[in-house]
């Protein structure tokens, strides 16, 4: 039997969501209770529970060849790998959000924004030529305008309900967000016949 | 305070005995093959100034790249990219119908976050045809870098050939394609991303069907294949001569039974802009990026001096040292001198030992 591809997949939701679409295909895994590594039923892929934020590194070292990542992970990660296949679950949007009834509104800094998405919302609003002060912040962010940190967040918003909640509202929304099946460039060179049967096996 | 002492930048990394042994040893098999297929050695300075070559810097070379100002307030540029350096020294001395051979095995210094080891890219070594015109050049450059990993005994290597003129053909068509955005479509292989994109210059069968084409990685024979099925497209955007060029190389290569160690990957359109036709790039099992890189470049030279048409590869040879298992590669067993009374004595004996082509190390009081 041929060597099976190298997969990191991220844990926690996104799993879930991965896990189900690939039975669909007919390729199904599990993991063992704490075991972070396990092979699919048919022995095409070796797969990798990781951390999602990690994820990218171990594609880019090659360590997995491939992996199942949201977009703005990608981004924040600064690598560069291809983009082989974009999944129907997981988008969501990259939204500037704050107050309601703020608006988008300047002081003489530009716009303060706390977000975790610093390289995504530096590089937007640069290219947009829009002056912002950007705080990170690794979680909660909604906290930000309460709290009086800063007046805008930018962050994903999937159904909107915190946002709601903490008296906040998306003022605009900068990007959309796909999961993307990825692989490290070279990994896909020396693979890539094996990639492709993979990819046709996934395709929606 | 002492810890301090002990940091190393990325990139300034020291390699010692048996690795530095196995380094220097790979290196001179690389450059016996360089001799005896003719090629000179050339040395590039560790540093230029930097307004030399600003323009040939791409966006990624330039955030990477080390600049520095001299007493006199010139801005200067240590060494990142050899082909650069080496053009420059060529521009000055080269003519016009001049053909020379140069290699080189260099130390290269680009920035790399101190949290990332991965590019390992410091120490290039490679192989440049000056003054070569047409296919022979072209055939040389590759089947000399199919020798040193055939040499190297360098399993599961394939060497992935592309062509620059392929995608000027194809822009040539679309005179607004934003070529930067294109490459990095391509090279992100999102089919989605780079159908939609072509959409706004050409009907959506096309840019599909373009889409395909710079997607398209394959043997020989399923090249062959592709550019049958797809002969209308190719007329119709009148980009056959790239195709057809690659096809003729292809033959060559299949001539000398070598072929198996190619593939034809239209995906490859170089990253640097100074690649003006045939480009490659060689890639192994386990290893993360490409281990070695070329192409043509028949305009770089005349930034310097006159045109002079040109191609070259280097080879990232860091990256690839651990996978190399020969045991040539490693030090060899030495016999301790020991047992005879005095230096003199010992001396003597390890000589006659070492004429016969042993490594002897003469034990002393104290070592």
């Amino acid at each position: 039997m041929s060597e099976p591809l190298t997969l990191a997949l991220p844990k926690g939701r996104l799993f879930d969501n991965v896990q189900k679409h690939f039975a669909t295909k007919g390729i199904e895994f599990s993991f063992e209770k704490r075991k972070l590594t396990a092979y699919d039923s048919q022995g095409l892929l070796k797969i990798f529970l990781v951390k999602n934020s990690d994820l990218p590194t171990y594609v880019n070292y090659g360590i997995a060849g491939l992996g199942v990542c949201g977009d703005d992970v990608v981004y924040e990660s600064g690598l560069k790998f291809n983009n082989l296949l974009p999944f129907d679950f997981g988008g969501t949007k990259i939204c500037l959000c704050g107050p309601k009834g703020i608006g988008e509104k300047s002081d003489l800094d530009g716009l303060r924004i706390a977000t975790s998405y610093t390289e995504f919302t530096k590089d937007f609003f640069h290219n947009e030529g829009t002056p912002v002060k950007i705080i990170n912040l690794n979680g909660s962010v909604e906290l930000a305008p309460i709290l009086g940190l800063t007046p805008y967040i930018v962050d994903l918003v999937e159904t909107g309900s915190t946002l709601k909640a903490n008296n906040l509202e998306v003022i605009r929304t900068l990007s959309d967000i796909k999961v993307n099946l990825i692989a490290n460039p070279s990994y896909y060179k020396t693979n890539y016949e094996k990639i492709n049967k993979l990819i046709e096996i996934l395709r929606d | 305070m002492k810890e301090k002492l002990l940091k190393t930048p990325q990139g300034a990394e020291s390699i010692f005995l048996d690795e530095a042994y196995k380094h220097e040893k790979i290196n001179e098999v690389i450059n016996n093959i360089y001799t005896t297929w003719g090629y000179l050695p050339i040395k590039t300075p560790v540093f230029d100034y930097y307004e030399t070559y600003e323009k040939l810097l791409s966006a990624e070379s330039k955030k990477n790249c080390f600049r520095l100002m001299d007493r006199d307030g010139e801005l200067l540029l240590l060494r990142n990219d050899i082909t650069l350096f080496l053009a420059r020294q060529l521009g000055r001395v080269a003519k016009k119908d001049d053909v020379i051979r140069v290699h080189y095995a260099d130390s290269i210094l680009r920035h790399q976050s101190e949290i990332d080891i991965s590019s390992n890219e410091f120490f290039q070594t490679g192989a440049d045809l000056v003054g070569a015109k047409g296919m022979d050049g072209d055939l040389e450059a590759i089947t000399l870098l199919h020798r040193i990993f055939m040499d190297l005994e360098l399993a599961e290597t394939k060497i992935h050939l592309g062509s620059r003129s392929l995608l000027d053909e194809v822009v040539h068509n679309f005179p607004t394609v934003d070529i930067d955005r294109l490459i990095s479509l391509i090279n992100l292989r999102d089919p989605e991303a780079l159908t939609t994109y072509l959409e706004s210059f050409a009907n959506s069968t096309i840019a599909l069907k373009i889409t395909k084409l710079f997607l398209f990685i394959g043997t020989f024979e399923e090249f062959n294949d592709f550019v049958s099925i797809n002969e209308k497209l190719l007329l119709e955007l009148n980009i056959t001569k790239s195709i057809k060029y690659l096809h003729n190389i292809g033959k060559t290569l299949l001539d000398i039974k070598i072929i198996d160690d190619f593939r034809f990957d239209l995906s490859e359109v170089a990253n640097r802009d100074y690649y003006t036709g045939i480009v490659f790039k060689a890639y192994t099992k386990d290893i993360d990026s490409a281990i070695a890189s070329g192409g043509r470049y028949d305009n770089l030279i005349s930034s310097f001096g006159e045109k002079i048409p040109s191609v070259g590869f280097s080879i990232l040879l860091r990256k690839i040292e651990h996978k190399i298992n020969s045991d040539r590669f490693n030090p060899p067993e030495t016999v301790i001198m020991d047992g005879l009374n005095g230096f003199s004595a010992k001396y003597l004996r390890a000589e006659e030992l070492r004429s016969s082509g042993k490594c002897v190390i003469i034990k002393g009081e104290n070592i």
